[in-house]
């Protein structure tokens, strides 16, 4: 059976992790061997700039990319923790927009035309299921999608 | 739509997993070159292998950064770039001082952490804005996922040499005895500037 389920971009909510990760053993270590010197401005900067930074990174990612977006014949679906959070069906889809971010190309389901908006607006839109091309993905998309939205 | 990827969508996508190799590949030239960088910049307290791991760290955290700021895109681009700077920089800075003394100065630490992300920041908004990276081939990806990087490691390079001394340098002019020293007197004093 063929792949039709993917995450949206699943290395960088994993990269978050990893930031965070480091962040909190580099804040312990650096506390621990510093002595109890520094100002209050000095622990509250390291505290923000390696656990809160990192955290907020995180969330944001894995609230962006971490759903999966499911394609079936009645349309996209996209699920996060395995609750459903969006369905748009292939009827209501105007476009199929992608969008280079520069070294990941992001595909846009949207209902309204996405022409000249720039990839933070498109994101921020309700109207739209985004994912990150690959050719399983792309493969996908060409298998379900209909052909009048293949040929724009 | 498809002309930008010559009428083939397939053949020109990201090959899942496999590009990150290559981007495997530029962190670890990234963390090369910030090593490198790290032990020519060093100062006279710094030893040879502390700096050249800080340097690693701070190189390798941020072209990873880099590479996911480009691969997010939009402005969450710039939370990374800075948020890779910040966390390379301070770890970089903290593992670099431990090393050659066994002691961290917490001022330094955020004189490194600040240091970085702005240079990651102007390197970011540089290659996005005027060399316009966009890599479609694997050669092309890996040269996106350097090109901020090594714009990264220019800022920094010229702060570093030609506008402020290295912060690390800085810091342990200051504390040449530094056990010898009492409490008040290793606090940094950042009036020459």
């Amino acid at each position: 059976m063929e792949k039709n389920k993917f995450r949206i971009l699943v290395y960088i909510p994993i990269l978050a992790v990893v930031f965070l990760i480091i962040g909190a053993m580099a804040l312990y270590f650096i506390l621990k061997y510093s002595h109890g010197e520094g100002t209050a401005f000095e622990i509250i900067f390291i505290i923000v700039s390696l656990v809160g930074i990192p955290l907020l990174l995180f969330v944001s990612s894995f609230i962006t990319m971490w759903p999966c977006v499911e394609f079936c014949k009645k349309g996209i679906e996209k699920t996060l923790l395995g609750k459903k959070q969006r369905f748009i069906s292939w009827e209501e889809i105007y476009e199929i927009r992608r969008i280079n971010a520069g070294i990941t190309i992001w595909i846009f389901f949207s209902k309204v035309s996405l022409e000249g908006k720039k990839i933070t607006a498109c994101r921020l839109r309700k109207d739209n299921i985004f994912v990150v091309s690959t050719p399983d993905v792309e493969q996908t998309i060409n298998r379900f999608a209909p052909s009048r939205l293949l040929q724009k | 739509m498809y002309a930008y990827y010559a009428n083939n969508t397939v053949m020109h996508v990201d090959p899942s997993g496999e590009s990150f190799l290559v981007i495997g590949g530029a962190i670890l030239l990234g963390g090369l070159i910030g090593g490198f960088i790290g032990v020519v910049s060093r100062s006279d307290d710094e030893t040879v292998f502390g700096s050249f791991i800080g340097g690693f760290i701070n190189g390798a955290v941020n072209t990873t950064g880099l590479a996911a700021a480009l691969a997010t895109g939009g402005t969450g681009a710039f939370l990374w770039a800075a948020g890779s700077g910040l966390v390379g920089g301070g770890l970089g800075s903290f593992v670099s001082q431990y090393i050659s003394s066994g002691h961290v100065k917490l001022g330094l630490v955020v004189a490194s952490s600040l240091y970085s992300a702005t240079s990651n920041l102007l390197a970011l908004y540089g290659a996005k804005y005027f060399a316009d990276i966009y890599g479609v081939t694997w050669g092309e990806k890996f040269v996106s996922a350097i090109i901020p990087s090594l714009g990264s490691f220019v800022i920094t390079s010229t702060i570093a040499f030609v506008v402020l001394p290295n912060p690390n340098r800085f810091l342990y002019v200051q504390n040449t005895s530094l056990f010898n020293q009492t409490k008040s007197a290793l606090k940094i004093d950042f009036s020459w500037r």
